[in-house]
């Protein structure tokens, strides 16, 4: 009962015998050391067992010996099985033509794979490849080698740097890496470098262009700092003008900042409520009764479902009703003129770009009046002050 | 002389604490319920039908008798049998 796949596979035999002296077959069977299992009396003479195929034959000159007869009742397991299987010639022939048919099959190209194109299109790598003996529907074992074939490509794809080819079961993977083309610069017409407005020049610093002022250099707004005409008035040349120039530049600031100020503060008092969505409506689930704050604020949040990316037009809304009040702050002096040069820098810095520094403040004046602080600043900020002039011709004459 | 071998096997058994059916070839049965019964060293068979099973041993017989008796497997010294037993009787000497 152990060896039950290896029974199966030796094969065995259910018989009946017959005869007087079943008891001595059994003894007999016992000192050729034939094994039988499932043994069965039926009735007066007539026992029933299971044996192994190969020891079927060793049984005939015991029952000659014993005086029995048998008769085979069924078989049992692959070798009869088997035997059924080989006298049915179709099928035998069916199993090996589909097993020749995987195999051809699984010899040939199925499938072309172009990865990792960006400019190149697919069909231009693909033309290249069927040229090399590599489409689909090709016999393997016709190919040449792969490594081979990647070289051929890569010679023959000048605007590839690398291109590899796998074959990975039926299919056939190109992989190829572009080479990277630098990015092409903006066009620019030519062009002066001149003054935003009146400065100092700190910095001045020419990377294309004739600088015409230098550092310390007082100049007006729309004064010409990198000329873009370079050479005397016979030898000319007009080139984009480019390069970086700082400088000081002056900023008055009017404020008036008042001293009460009003501040909204939330009291922390929340009432939720809850939606139900469906389609364009919403229906009140949760947090019904009548609101007890003066004045609040809103906050929703939609959920809505969805099966992977198609809308179900079902979903919930939370609401979230936050009580708020209006606080009154008093700012002393001091603090709002901290608020209004917080004001005027902020403003500078949204004007000018993020590289401008401030390099000193002053408060010119600062009164109060009726609730009110009246302050003028004085700022001096290090910027770039460059912006461009295209050159025409009417310019070219000065 | 197999008096004196027989003695001093005894004395070997009761000294050493050996199972008894090694020194003096002995049957061991095991029986599982009234559903199993297994027999070790045996002598072949005597009888079988399905309410009796007769088994030689070295000295005298066993007997075991029930309903449906079954040999499930049967090898040189050992029988496996199955069915309902009801009762095994042990006969020590010939019937």
């Amino acid at each position: 009962m152990r060896y039950q796949l290896i029974t199966y596979l030796r094969g065995h035999v259910k018989l009946k015998v017959r005869g007087e002296t079943i008891e001595s077959l059994l003894n007999e069977l016992i000192q050729f050391k034939i094994k039988i299992w499932n043994v069965k009396r039926l009735s007066e003479g007539m026992l029933e067992f299971h044996i192994h195929l190969n020891d079927f034959f060793k049984l005939r000159p015991l029952l000659k010996k014993t005086g029995c007869r048998m008769t085979v009742v069924k078989r049992y397991g692959a070798p009869f099985f088997l035997n059924k299987i080989m006298k049915r010639q179709f099928f035998i022939s069916g199993i090996a033509l589909f097993l020749a048919g995987i195999f051809i099959l699984s010899t040939l190209i199925w499938n072309v794979e172009v990865i990792g194109n960006e400019r190149l299109t697919s069909e231009d790598i693909l033309e290249e490849a069927e040229d090399l003996g590599l489409y689909k529907y090709q016999f393997k074992f016709k190919m040449d080698n792969l490594d081979l074939i990647a070289k051929e490509l890569t010679k023959r794809l000048p605007e590839t740097s690398w291109v590899g080819v796998e074959l990975k079961g039926t299919k056939i993977q190109i992989k190829v890496v572009e080479s990277t083309i630098p990015e092409e610069e903006p066009l620019y017409n030519p062009r002066n470098l001149i003054s935003t407005s009146d400065a100092i020049i700190t910095k001045i610093f020419a990377e294309q262009g004739n600088p015409m002022v230098k550092v310390n250099h007082r100049v007006k707004k729309g004064d010409i700092l990198i000329s873009g005409v370079l050479g005397d008035e016979e030898n000319q040349e007009i080139v984009v003008a480019k390069g970086e120039v700082k400088g000081l530049v002056w900023y008055e600031y009017n404020l008036k900042i008042p001293l009460k100020q009003e501040v909204k503060i939330y009291t922390g008092n929340v009432k939720d409520r809850k939606y139900l969505v469906l389609g364009n409506r919403a229906i009140k689930i949760n947090g019904f009764g009548d609101l007890e704050f003066s004045s609040f604020e809103n906050q929703l949040s939609r959920h809505m479902l969805s099966w992977r990316e198609y809308p179900l037009h079902i979903g919930w809304i939370d609401e979230k009703v936050l009580e708020s009040n209006l606080m009154e702050r008093n700012l002393s002096i001091e603090e709002a003129k901290a608020v209004g040069i917080q004001q005027a820098k902020s403003d500078i810095l949204f004007n000018t770009g993020i590289e401008t520094a401030i390099v000193e403040e002053n408060i010119i004046e600062a009164d109060e009046k009726d609730g009110m602080i009246y302050m003028q600043i004085l700022f001096e900020v290090e910027q770039n002050i460059t912006t461009e002039q295209p050159i025409t011709e009417f310019n070219e004459i000065f | 002389m197999s008096r004196i071998k027989k003695k001093l096997r005894k004395f070997t058994a009761n000294v050493l604490d050996l199972p008894k059916d090694v020194i003096f070839d002995l049957p061991r049965i095991t029986m599982i319920g009234n559903m199993q019964l297994y027999v070790e060293n045996h002598r072949g068979v005597v009888q079988f039908t399905t309410d009796k099973l007769t088994l030689k041993l070295s000295v005298g017989h066993l007997e075991i008798i029930g309903k449906d008796l079954v040999i499930r497997a049967i090898l040189s010294e050992e029988v496996f049998i199955e069915g309902v037993v009801e009762d095994v009787k042990y006969i020590q000497k010939d019937v």
